[in-house]
């Protein structure tokens, strides 16, 4: 299959595929009236609970009610905030840098040498991302992504980084979502911050590493810092 | 948002839904879910229409839609379907035909077989025509990558559909002879 085969294969699939325009920007203005008008839009915390709704099956939060078919489980509950993580404090022996970011640990097993690191500019915005994946392919292995932008901060970022379930916590003092988080809710496979104004680091493990997402980022230096 | 900013956010839906649609419908395999992924994409877009000019909506729209996938991709849960009433009586009297809706389901669930990152690129570039560059750009990764990931993507994808895991529908047409396009090559 080359790509005209494959473009032409999805035309005959997909000819009769259409959409109620007006019933999407329906959903469009309700989805966004509710986060106006919910839990903290705008703020992390905000953030925090409406992805988190919506990533884990759930039928989300709705101003009617009545009109919704629940199609999955009830949201896990969130208000509690997981606890904080530190960064290293003084240089130690660094393993690999990624993007101006030094790690000091990684996991039994996981080669220093990233499989793939890249670096490319942002969408959208002036700055760049970098990121390093431990496996060849970055959603299934260790993945250190480190990007770096004028006024670059949390809530740019995730405009256009999309979490999905997340947790408040902080890194070094500093507001942190913790991601892809176990079934119980303690323990994330994912973790985002902004060390600094324009510096934006976003870590995940393997789900089942997540007991080393702690470790890792506690071994994390930023030089200069 | 003022008047005139919403009103050509709603053109933009009407001008570009569709298409979006169909794009989600690639990336999800469910037309429930592309419904679902397709709003909350917009409604990013939304929340940034009203704040500044978003020089490349679709693009901005195709970058959400592909970002929130890689998201569900890797937690690996089931998606969010937000449907009313209204959506779930629409698609079930869609009035398909079944021929058709076959083909879909087929298609689905060859691209389901690729890699997240292989069905992004085969969606983006060959299905929206995105730039390799502009691929590169939108999934974090080099032109390199995008290249061999199509390149991967589209070979998982004819071994899927012509060989794979539904031999039933080896014979069925059109999907059969698209994929031949006149000239069956085994190795894709």
């Amino acid at each position: 299959m080359d790509e005209y085969t494959f473009r032409s294969t999805a035309s005959v699939a997909v000819a009769d595929l259409s959409v109620d325009t007006d019933r999407v920007i329906a959903g469009v203005y309700r989805r966004a009236r509710r986060r106006r008008t919910g839990v903290a839009v705008g703020s992390l915390a905000g953030v925090v609970l409406l992805s988190g709704v919506s990533a884990v099956g759930v039928t989300a939060l709705s101003d009617q009610p009545s009109d919704r078919v629940p199609v999955a489980a009830p949201p896990v509950s969130s208000g509690v905030e997981l606890p904080a993580y530190q960064m290293a404090n003084v240089a130690a022996d660094v393993v690999v840098s990624v993007g101006g970011v030094d790690l000091t640990y990684l996991p039994a097993g996981t080669s220093a040498e990233p499989a793939r690191r890249e670096v490319t500019p942002m969408f959208e915005r002036d700055g760049t991302h970098e990121v390093a994946c431990f496996l060849d392919d970055c959603e299934e292995g260790i993945a250190v992504r480190v990007s770096r932008g004028t006024g670059l901060g949390l809530e740019a970022y995730l405009e256009d980084h999309f979490l999905g379930e997340s947790r408040s916590t902080t890194v070094a003092g500093r507001p942190a979502l913790a991601t892809n988080l176990s079934f119980d809710d303690q323990e994330a496979a994912g973790l985002v911050w902004s060390p600094r104004d324009g510096l934006i680091v976003q870590l995940t493990v393997p789900t089942d590493q997540r007991t080393e997402l702690r470790r890792i980022v506690e071994g994390m230096w930023i030089p200069g810092s | 948002m003022s008047l005139r900013k919403r009103q050509s956010f709603e053109a933009f839906v009407v001008e570009h839904g569709p298409a979006l649609y169909r794009t989600a419908f690639l990336l999800t395999g469910d037309p429930a879910e592309a419904e679902d992924l397709l709003q909350e994409a917009l409604t990013r877009t939304y929340r940034r229409w009203n704040r500044e000019v978003v020089t490349h909506p679709a693009a901005y729209v195709r970058q959400a839609m592909v970002n929130l996938m890689r998201n569900r991709w890797r937690r690996r849960v089931p998606m969010v379907v937000e449907l009313t009433t209204e959506h779930e009586t629409t698609i079930e009297g869609r009035d398909d035909a079944s021929g058709k809706v076959e083909d879909r389901d087929r298609l689905a669930r060859a691209l389901a077989t690729l890699s997240p990152r292989q069905r992004a690129v085969v969606v983006l570039r060959y299905w929206d025509d995105v730039s390799e560059e502009q691929t590169a750009r939108m999934l974090g990764c080099s032109v390199g990558s995008v290249k061999s990931h199509g390149a991967r993507g589209l070979h998982a994808l004819r071994r899927s559909l012509t060989q794979g895991d539904d031999p039933v529908d080896l014979t069925r047409q059109p999907v059969a002879a698209a994929l031949d396009g006149g000239n069956r090559n085994p190795n894709g």
